[in-house]
């Protein structure tokens, strides 16, 4: 139980379409984040399931039920607001035994229930204290607490890690996770750091201008963006993107424009010539799927180290490669770490496999030459 | 060890601040204080040629005849049954249309909310007679209810402003996880919204009383009977045509004032922070 299915969900204010005919179906008891920028529409997204906002136009159902004129207390689900909206004028008790008391479960069931929930988030000695009294990671936990109580069947979240700093908000983040296996429920959550996301997520709708440009697995959203913003938003940094020529006179090639010529080896040429048109074209390479090692058989960009980013494990390089932009290389070998510095002249190797391609006017992806690895995909059974 | 030097200027500074609040005080405390030592004086020092700043002797005679001799009790009663009407009928009035005008979209929301202000800009004095027509017409002369609803039309414009800023301050967000935990709406309401708007439903209530229990010229106007009249129109006629009887009338006027200053001193906590929030000015 806890399935929920958009069908062609449209959020309009005036002339501004915050959600544009979002079609999705979210499969109970896995945890989706719904990820995107600022006002991509992802909170109007949630609010709309939630039934705090009205839309438009399509259908929010749950489990298989058209609810989308129901208010929100008649949905079975929670949701946990950026700002936690926890009642102050309500010790932490009311605040969590709001629901069942709403729902006419009795004192005694209301207190088992408040109790054994504390003691999963580890505030039981908190109960008597009023939310304002309590640091903001205790707050979070009220917060969980209050919609966890109820046993819900969807729980949503609205950022609600987003103010809390960056230890405190990794530490969530994995608690959130660990509850959410525990319990089994499902978990939609608004966010907007890709990281979170990855991380976390057992499939991210990724959404931009209230469209959805991508809804599968964190993998399949790394390795086979279905388009140009995807490629570019998820990863950090981000894809190297390009504007370029493609070709097949003297063997499959790519003219970046202003920049070198890329060679593709015979053993992918054939990938390519499948997929991709001759003519324009947007080239994509992830800054950790470049190489220093300068592999003559593989195509190959010179450069320049304009910066240096350190980050311990691995390092970021920019380097001027005559491209427009920034060629980024992200590398984890020690023993380019401890050379390479700025001023250096380097050639760095792409492997065919990390090209990624798109097309010129669209920005849809027309593949990777990359054979599919062997992920589970979305609606499998795992 | 010695104290750190406090500059000659910042001492001439805080010595001027001191003086000027000092004024600013006597301003306002003086006249009280000169109305409730004139009321525990006896006659013949009230009428005398000295001037005492603090009564020579004390004495209750005043407040005896005030409370005993001409009707103050009654005439309190009568302010009570309106004020409180009109507290009550206010806060209702102006909390549901508060939370009306805050919390649902519908055409021409902002223009009531300021029409509504508007009504401060007829002055009082040109409704007396269509005012005192109408309560004449529906019989509502010497009631209570008469003075209940039109305090309630003097309180209501200012009592609702002060409820819709503090309302709109309030995150909106609560509500929704009310609603979001099973609540209806009127169930969010009453769990979440009122307690939030505590103070300024505090605030709001007071006011509504104070301005109930000192409103004279319409209490005047709708009765006619004196055993009706309200405390101040009673106060007013303790000033006779011939003589005034000082005593009486300071003694008088201590005892209206009470009520108020308890209510303020009790609800003063409630009345800086509904006020200060619902204006803004935190």
């Amino acid at each position: 139980m806890g399935k929920i299915e958009l069908d062609g969900l449209t959020k309009r204010f005036g002339d501004l379409v915050a959600v544009d005919d979002v079609d999705a179906s979210f499969t109970e008891g896995e945890y989706t984040m719904i990820l995107g920028p600022s006002g991509s529409g992802k909170s109007t997204l949630l609010r709309m399931i939630a039934g705090l906002e009205a839309p438009t136009e399509g259908e929010v159902r749950i489990d298989g039920e058209d609810v989308t004129d129901r208010p929100a207390r008649e949905r079975d689900l929670s949701m946990v607001f950026q700002n936690l909206a926890l009642w102050d004028h309500k010790s932490v008790r009311e605040n969590m035994a709001f629901g069942l008391r709403m729902a006419g479960v009795d004192a005694d069931e209301r207190d088992r229930r408040v109790r054994e929930t504390a003691d999963l988030l580890e505030i039981e000695d908190k109960l008597d204290a009023r939310p304002d009294q309590l640091s903001g990671g205790q707050q979070q936990r009220v917060a969980l607490g209050r919609s966890l109580v109820r046993e819900p069947e969807v729980i949503l979240f609205d950022e609600p890690l987003s103010s809390l700093d960056q230890r405190l908000r990794l530490r969530m983040r994995t608690e959130l996770r660990r509850i959410q296996q525990e319990t089994g429920t499902t978990f939609i959550h608004v966010t907007h750091s890709q990281e979170d996301a990855m991380t976390v997520a057992d499939s991210i709708l990724l959404i931009e201008d209230g469209v959805v440009e991508q809804f599968d697995r964190p993998l399949e959203l790394y390795h086979e963006p279905a388009n140009e913003f995807v490629a570019d938003f998820i990863g950090s940094p981000s894809m190297n993107l390009y504007d370029a020529t493609f070709g097949t006179a003297g063997g499959a090639h790519f003219e970046v424009e202003g920049g070198p010529r890329l060679d593709v080896p015979e053993r992918w040429a054939d990938r390519f010539r499948e997929r991709v048109p001759e003519g324009p074209v947007r080239l994509g390479v992830r800054p950790e799927a470049a190489a220093f090692d300068g592999d003559p058989a593989l195509p190959t960009i010179d450069g320049t180290v304009t910066v240096v980013e350190t980050f311990g494990d691995f390092t970021w390089y920019y380097l001027d490669a005559g491209l427009g932009d920034d060629l980024v290389v992200q590398s984890s070998d020690e023993a380019v770490m401890n050379s390479v510095g700025v001023g250096d002249s380097v050639t760095v190797s792409v492997s065919p496999d990390a090209i990624h391609t798109f097309d010129a006017t669209t920005g849809d992806s027309l593949g990777t030459a990359q054979v599919t690895a062997n992920r589970p995909a979305r609606n499998a059974t795992r | 060890m010695s104290a750190p030097p406090v500059s000659r200027s910042r001492r001439i500074a805080n010595a001027v601040r001191y003086v000027y609040l000092a004024i600013v005080a006597l301003v306002f405390i003086l006249p009280f204080y000169w109305l409730v030592k004139t009321s525990l004086q006896p006659n013949d020092v009230i009428y005398g040629s000295d001037l005492h700043l603090v009564p020579p002797t004390i004495t209750f005679t005043h407040y005896q005849s005030a409370l005993t001799e001409v009707g103050l009790v009654g005439s309190i009663v009568n302010s009570l049954l309106a004020a409180v009407g009109t507290m009550v009928l206010t806060t209702v009035v102006a909390l549901l249309a508060a939370y009306g005008i805050t919390r649902y979209v519908f055409p021409g929301r902002r223009t009531v909310a300021r029409l509504v202000l508007l009504t401060y800009m007829f002055p009082n004095t040109a409704l007396i007679v269509p005012m005192y027509g109408m309560f004449a017409a529906y019989g509502l002369l010497n009631n209570p209810v008469a003075l209940t609803l039109l305090h309630s039309m003097l309180a209501l414009p200012f009592c609702l402003w002060i409820l819709q800023s503090y309302l709109e301050s309030i995150p909106r967000e609560l509500e929704e996880a009310a609603k979001v935990e099973g609540a209806t709406e009127f169930g969010a309401f009453r769990h979440v919204t009122v307690p939030q708007a505590m103070p300024a439903i505090v605030a709001v209530a007071i006011l509504a009383f104070i301005i109930s229990w000192g409103e004279y010229m319409f209490a005047y106007i709708l009765t006619t009977n004196s055993a009706k009249f309200t405390v101040p129109v009673k106060v007013t006629q303790l000033l006779g045509g011939y003589q005034v009887d000082w005593g009486l009338l300071t003694a008088a006027s201590v005892v209206v004032v009470l009520p108020v200053l308890a209510l303020f001193w009790l609800m003063v906590k409630y009345l800086g922070k509904g006020i200060a929030k619902g204006t803004g000015a935190i």
